[in-house]
Parts: structure tokens; C-alpha cells; sequence
């Protein structure tokens, strides 16, 4: 039953997540106005919440702006999943990083979408959007793609169902030529992706696979489309995403 | 087994919080405390919450993935890596520290961290593996700011009177006395030591980092076994880091 106390627990949590939202990507403080324009939210209730919210220092307040806080990061620090990738993941970046010369991430699925959990960066000619707590459609990036190929139908489904959204003019969103291109990834056991994701920028993955489960994580090579030589990474990649699915199996089996 | 009468009859849990926020808040808390997966009965218990609202709280909380439903129970989940990824002061600490930390940890060989404040504790934001083992300073711990050198750094130098007196509450008369002295001696050497007070065995010596208008932000700190680290010979070096990492800072803003 829907009590008064449920509908106010709900549009607190909303309320809240509103004002985390409204936060961009770019590390910027806002004041209360801003942020109440961002969240959609009266200036009243986004003060109050605000002042809640830095008591408790989900958000820090430097002079009058605000920025996410340190106990969110605290959290986000504890996480398990991202943190025992980020654990035996390390080492294997490091080396595929060393190996092909170019930035390394590793990445969850998430509904539709992909996480980023870690990046190792090489200094490169083009400027990298990538970063940790990045987010991206998975259909537009070799990282999403790689984990879709063994995902699932249901989980497949359920992505192409949520819409194939053109993240530039060469995004896959055709559903049929995704599900071609996933059939194929299976076969060679790594995805690809040119200017999918951003103009410029190509990247090849592999999915972290353990017998029984379904695959949740992915670890890929990105750089500039002239740099990635398809011919070098694909094999340093699929060789770190099989050595990295046997440190998760025996991780798990301990 | 309480009958129905016994059960309408339980007086509410004093300890349990009020507002739906605080309520959250406890939630999270508790998940983040349990290290992994809890069950919706251990969150209640551990929050003094009724499970009733601990399962509808957590249910609107796995709907917007704060946390994750496991085999277990619940755990922690992605919206709050996403979140605590663009958090902007560990994010900018980190940025300026994480050369100095290396350096420092190379010249000396021991455990090196970047800590901030908050509530009663320190908060690590970044380590570097030196001799000791790791525990317990990975990102994302806490130790009491009351005894470690890195509390003590960051209080010697901390504005808000409110903030050193809500963590120095639980010493009285001499101790207070003597506590707010060794403020003021860190103030002069702009470095803090903790020998052993709070990790048996354990030394460590802190440096502030403060923003360019002179704010303290958090602290640096160096930590390895009391035997065999000099706390002279490592108080200059931190110090140096310390303020390293302050012009770094103010040069990035």
C-alpha cells in the first residue's frame, strides 16, 4: 500500500538524485539557483536539501558553490564490483597498455550503458574523453559491443529495445547490423569500434568471460583511429582479456 | 515469536533515525560498512530502522542503482562509483598529489597517503604501497583525525574552531590542554607526528596541503614501522610534499 510516508520517501530519494544529476561531468561548483535550474527543482526545496546534503558532505560547499562530496567518493571507493576489477585488473592493463603503446580502460555493463572503472593513459596527440565514472551507450563502443556479444539474448534484447541512439553518423543502429556484428565478435572473440563513440577515436575489446556466468566487464585499448593498428592491438587485447577472465575465475573460486 | 499485541507494542528504537534522508543515509552506511553484501534483516538491525522501511528504502535505492541486489542481499552500487568518480576535491587532490606521492614513497621506501576530513575521521584518497602492508590505508578508509598525524596536520591548520572542537570533545582537562599545545607546535613545524597512538607499531608524520587562499584541503602522510623509520629524517621530506602539493594545487586552479 502506497502510505503518505512512501510517496515522501520516494520524492526525497528523487529529489536528491535530481540534484546529484545536475552536476556535470566537468568538476564545475554551482550555486543553489543553477543547481535548482539543472534539477528542475524550486530554489526552496534544492537550499534545503543542499544544506542536509553538505552536513552530511555528500556535497562540499566552498563560499557559495557546491561541488559533489567526499563521502560520495568515499562510497563510490567501496563499491565492490569496480573495486575488485580495478584489484586484479592492474596488472594485466598495465602490461596490454605497455604492449600496444596506447590508453587502456576497463568497463562494466549497465543497463543500456557502459561504466568506465579504470583508465591507464599514455600522453597522446588526441585529448581522451575517457575517464573513470564515464559513461557511454554501449552499442557505440567496442567495450559495450564485446560484453553484448556473449550477453544474453534477453539482455541483448533489451538494449536494441531501449533504442540504438547515433552517437556520430558512424553509430551502429540498425538492430539487425548489430546483431551481425555481435555474431562476428563471438567468432573472433574481439570487438572494434571506429569513430562509433567519438570522431577520431577507435578502439578494439574483449569481454572478460567466466564459464557459467554472464559476462558484466570488458577491457579495451582506445586511441586515435591513424594509431590503432587494428592488426597489433587485436591480438594483445584478446590475449589480456583471456588472462584477465582466468584471474576473475580464480578469484571467484577462492 | 511476539504475538501481534507484543508486536504493535514495541516501543520505537531510539537510536533510529528520523528523516527519510538520514534514513538513507544510515542505509548506506550500513551496506558500506558491511564490506560487500548484507541482508535487509542485518540492515535493520545495524540502523535500529523497522524492516518494513528498510525494504521499501532499499528498494527505491536499488531502482536507482545506489545499490545492487547480490545473491547475499544487497552491495553498494554503480550510481555511487559514477558519483564519488567526479567528486571534486579528492579528484583535484588527487590530480596535483599523485607525482609527489610516488616521488616521496620512491626517496623513502615507505607507505605514503592523501587524506581529507570528514565528521570525527580522515579519509584516504590515495596510497602508495611503501614496506608496511597496505591496511589499513586504501583509498576510501578511515582512521580517527583525533590521533593520526594526518588529523592532526589537517586540525593544526583548520579554520573552523567547530570543526577541532567537535573532534577533540572526547578529551577533557589535561588532555585537552595538552592536545591544543601540540596544535600549536604543528602549527610551527608545519609537520604532525603519531607515534604509535593509533596503530601499534606504527609511525607516521603528516604535512598539511592548503589551497592558495591558505584553506587547509587535506594532508599528506608517510607511515612505516617505529623501529625503523627516522621521523626526523622524514618530517623535512613531507613537508616538502606537503607544500609541493599546495603550489601544484594553486597552479592547476
Amino acid at each position: 500500500m502506497r502510505t503518505a510516508s512512501w510517496t515522501d520517501s520516494v520524492s526525497v530519494l528523487d529529489r536528491v538524485t535530481a540534484v546529484f544529476d545536475a552536476f556535470g561531468e566537468d568538476d564545475e561548483g554551482l550555486g543553489v539557483s543553477e543547481l535548482a535550474r539543472r534539477a528542475n527543482l524550486p530554489k526552496s526545496t534544492v537550499s534545503r536539501i543542499a544544506a542536509d546534503l553538505v552536513a552530511q558532505r555528500f556535497l562540499d560547499r566552498d563560499g557559495e558553490l557546491l561541488y559533489l562530496g567526499v563521502r560520495l567518493f568515499e562510497l563510490g571507493q567501496t563499491v565492490p564490483q569496480p573495486r575488485m576489477l580495478r584489484r586484479l585488473a592492474l596488472p594485466v592493463m598495465r602490461e596490454l597498455r605497455d604492449v600496444t603503446g596506447q590508453t587502456v580502460q576497463l568497463a562494466v555493463l549497465d543497463g543500456p550503458d557502459v561504466v568506465v572503472v579504470a583508465v591507464l593513459r599514455v600522453p597522446c596527440a588526441l585529448e581522451l574523453s575517457t575517464r573513470v565514472g564515464g559513461r557511454d551507450r554501449a552499442h557505440a563502443t567496442a567495450l559495450g559491443k564485446a560484453i553484448l556479444a556473449f550477453s544474453t539474448p534477453e539482455t541483448v534484447t533489451r538494449v536494441v529495445s531501449g533504442g540504438l541512439t547515433k552517437q556520430t553518423p558512424h553509430t551502429v543502429d540498425e538492430p539487425a547490423v548489430l546483431l551481425r556484428e555481435l555474431a562476428d565478435i563471438r567468432r573472433r572473440g574481439v570487438a572494434a569500434e571506429h569513430e562509433e563513440c567519438t570522431i577520431g577515436v577507435a578502439a578494439a575489446a574483449g569481454a572478460l568471460l567466466i564459464p557459467g556466468e554472464a559476462p558484466s566487464a570488458a577491457i579495451s585499448v582506445i586511441g586515435p583511429v591513424d594509431a590503432l593498428l587494428p592488426d597489433r592491438v587485436t591480438p594483445a587485447v584478446r590475449a589480456a582479456a583471456v588472462t584477465l577472465s582466468r584471474r576473475l575465475a580464480a578469484d571467484r573460486a577462492r | 515469536m511476539m504475538s501481534l499485541a507484543e508486536w504493535n507494542t514495541t516501543p520505537p528504537d531510539t537510536r533510529a533515525p528520523v528523516s527519510v534522508l538520514d534514513r538513507i543515509f544510515a542505509i548506506l552506511d550500513a551496506v558500506k560498512e558491511s564490506d560487500g553484501s548484507i541482508t535487509i534483516t542485518d540492515i535493520a538491525a545495524r540502523t535500529g530502522l523497522p524492516k518494513s522501511t528498510v525494504s521499501r528504502l532499499v528498494t527505491e535505492l536499488t531502482g536507482q542503482r545506489y545499490l545492487a541486489r547480490t545473491e547475499e542481499g544487497v552491495a553498494l552500487g554503480l550510481r555511487l562509483f559514477e558519483l564519488g568518480a567526479r567528486a571534486s576535491l579528492p579528484r583535484r587532490l588527487v590530480a596535483a598529489a599523485a607525482p609527489v606521492l610516488r616521488n616521496l614513497r620512491d626517496i623513502t621506501g615507505e607507505r605514503v597517503g592523501l587524506w581529507v576530513q570528514q565528521g570525527t575521521d580522515m579519509v584516504s584518497i590515495a596510497a602508495v604501497a611503501g614496506r608496511l602492508p597496505m591496511l589499513p590505508t586504501r583509498a576510501g578508509m578511515r582512521s580517527p583525525a583525533l590521533t593520526t598525524a594526518s588529523g592532526k596536520a589537517y586540525l593544526a591548520f583548520c579554520a573552523d574552531p567547530a570543526v577541532v572542537d567537535r573532534i577533540s570533545a572526547p578529551l577533557v582537562e589535561d588532555d585537552a590542554d595538552h592536545f591544543r599545545e601540540e596544535l600549536a607546535h604543528v602549527r610551527d613545524a608545519v609537520v604532525a607526528m603519531d607515534v604509535e597512538a593509533s596503530y601499534p607499531g606504527i609511525l607516521a608524520v603528516a604535512s598539511p596541503v592548503l589551497s592558495s587562499a591558505r584553506v587547509v584541503l587535506g594532508a599528506i602522510s608517510i607511515a612505516g614501522p617505529s623501529g625503523a623509520m627516522d621521523p626526523e629524517r622524514a618530517a623535512p621530506l613531507v613537508r616538502a610534499a606537503g607544500s609541493t602539493v599546495s603550489r601544484r594545487l594553486a597552479a592547476a586552479a
